[in-house]
């Protein structure tokens, strides 16, 4: 009994070896689906209209996207602490939720080419007397778990009060009731919070100048390589800019280059 | 797959502070919820029909709703009417609150079920109405009700985690913040699942070890 029990299990993690081997790609396209996780935190990166249907340029992105792959689209909401796991456990096939690219999370993921450029900045009360990370110290600030902002204040200024949050929609409830001083978000997300609310206001310094780029889970190189292509063609082409366009309602700060 | 608990020893303080804040959150939600759910066990049962009706109002109040709203409520919407609100305090009473209603229903119980006749003696020696309260009634009741208040204790325990979405910096946020930025989340989960077993496993041992050595004495 035990023997055949053993032998069952040494099976199955055979069978299971054989199925991680092949590319997700297969899978997209035999299944007819793709499955993004996008987070809907907030306009106008991602966030859910009046009909609860997600919108935003990453939800955008997502479209175009599966429509260039001719499969269905199926979005998952993530948030920036989730984003990851489910991407490295297979919930998802890939992240298109606003996500910097950089070494430390490349070891765990892969990134294609950025589809968007920004970088971190500060959202306060209008008139606050904090001018940067530097008065950060020993006051409350809003900033979401494992962001490039978190990484940063930590370095600047270690004895900040960090009260996380799960979206940036948070930050402002949180900022309006008092609750933190400041908020440290990419740029994207503040300018666009400033511009909609009269009673905060955008610092100007821009503190990182980050790639923005659509994750996907190790060991898949030929997705990698169809997702990074789809990007290139995406700037080549004019629809990158044309998006950011439709969503800030200027022209994109910094450009980006393609390959092919 | 290979694993990486170093992570976790590395981090150790980190998840260690966030217990405290869990322990907490807990012990004083819990007095909180004990005191208060006697008090509304006996508004329920009292001859007063107002007490009573608002007593019954309040349990099913709150064991109606789902407590992340009642969370969010407290936190989010109060401050609207002008009333500051701190996550662990809000934490705090929002659980003890809530909390109160179940005990409530489980004293309840208890001194309900207390025969007539011991109530009666008590009376008869000349007891005042708050004696027969403070020497009777409550003893008997919570000797009664103390196993299931005691698993009203855990669940309470275990339900603290969901003070992470309201800000609380407990072991459960403590645990996403670490997840989310070593990317280990196997790892990090399963300790912190050990860590509220070992606080939840030694409250249900004290409680067994009271239970046999000063309440169930005696009782067969």
């Amino acid at each position: 009994m035990k023997k055949i029990l053993l032998s069952l299990l040494i099976l199955s993690v055979l069978l299971a070896g054989v199925t991680l081997g092949t590319d997700r790609l297969d899978k997209i396209l035999k299944d007819g689906k793709i499955v993004v996780g996008i987070a809907l935190g907030g306009p106008p990166i991602g966030f859910r209209n009046e009909k609860n249907e997600p919108m935003g340029y990453d939800v955008d992105i997502a479209k175009l996207l599966a429509e260039a792959l001719g499969v269905k689209l199926e979005i998952v909401e993530v948030t920036g602490a989730t984003r990851i796991p489910m991407l490295m456990s297979g919930k998802i096939d890939l992240v298109i939720a606003n996500m910097t690219a950089n070494l430390e999370r490349a070891k765990s993921i892969d990134f294609t080419m950025p589809y968007l450029r920004t970088g971190i900045k500060i959202l306060v009360r209008t008139g606050s007397d904090i001018k940067g990370i530097e008065d950060f110290n020993g006051r409350k600030v809003a900033i979401g778990r494992g962001t490039t902002g978190e990484a940063l204040v930590k370095k600047m200024a270690p004895n900040t009060d960090f009260v996380y949050i799960e979206e940036f929609t948070n930050a402002i409830l949180l900022l309006r009731q008092n609750k933190v001083e400041a908020a440290i978000e990419d740029g994207t997300l503040v300018d666009y919070m400033a511009g909609q609310y009269a009673e905060f206001e955008s610092l100007p310094t821009l503190y990182t100048s980050d790639p923005i780029a659509i994750g996907v889970q190790k060991g898949n190189p030929d997705l990698l390589r169809w997702t990074d292509m789809f990007v290139s063609q995406l700037i080549s082409n004019g629809i990158q800019k044309e998006l950011y366009e439709k969503w800030w309602g200027v022209e994109p700060t910094a450009q980006l280059n393609y390959v092919w | 797959m290979t694993f990486h608990f170093e992570v976790i020893f590395k981090n150790l303080d980190f998840l260690l502070n966030g217990l405290k804040i869990t322990f907490l959150i807990s012990i004083f939600s819990l007095f909180i919820g004990f005191f208060l759910g006697l008090v509304i066990a006996f508004m329920r049962i009292s001859k007063s029909k107002l007490l009573s009706k608002i007593a019954i109002a309040y349990v099913e109040f709150f064991r109606n709703t789902p407590f992340l709203v009642q969370l969010f409520f407290f936190y989010f919407g109060l401050p609207e009417l002008g009333i500051i609100t701190e996550p662990i305090t809000t934490a705090i009473i929002a659980l003890g609150v809530n909390s109160a209603a179940n005990n409530s229903e489980v004293i309840r119980a208890g001194i309900i079920s207390i025969n007539k006749g011991l109530v009666e003696a008590a009376e008869s020696l000349g007891l005042t109405k708050f004696q027969v309260v403070r020497l009777v009634i409550i003893p008997n009741a919570l000797r009664v009700t103390f196993r299931p208040l005691g698993s009203n204790f855990i669940n309470l325990i275990l339900t603290t985690s969901v003070a992470v979405s309201i800000t609380a910096n407990e072991l459960m946020s403590n645990a996403m913040t670490l997840s989310s930025n070593s990317f280990r989340p196997f790892e990090i989960y399963l300790s912190i699942l050990v860590l509220y077993c070992i606080l939840t496993f030694s409250l249900s041992g004290i409680i067994h070890f009271v239970d046999k050595k000063f309440i169930s004495k005696g009782i067969s």
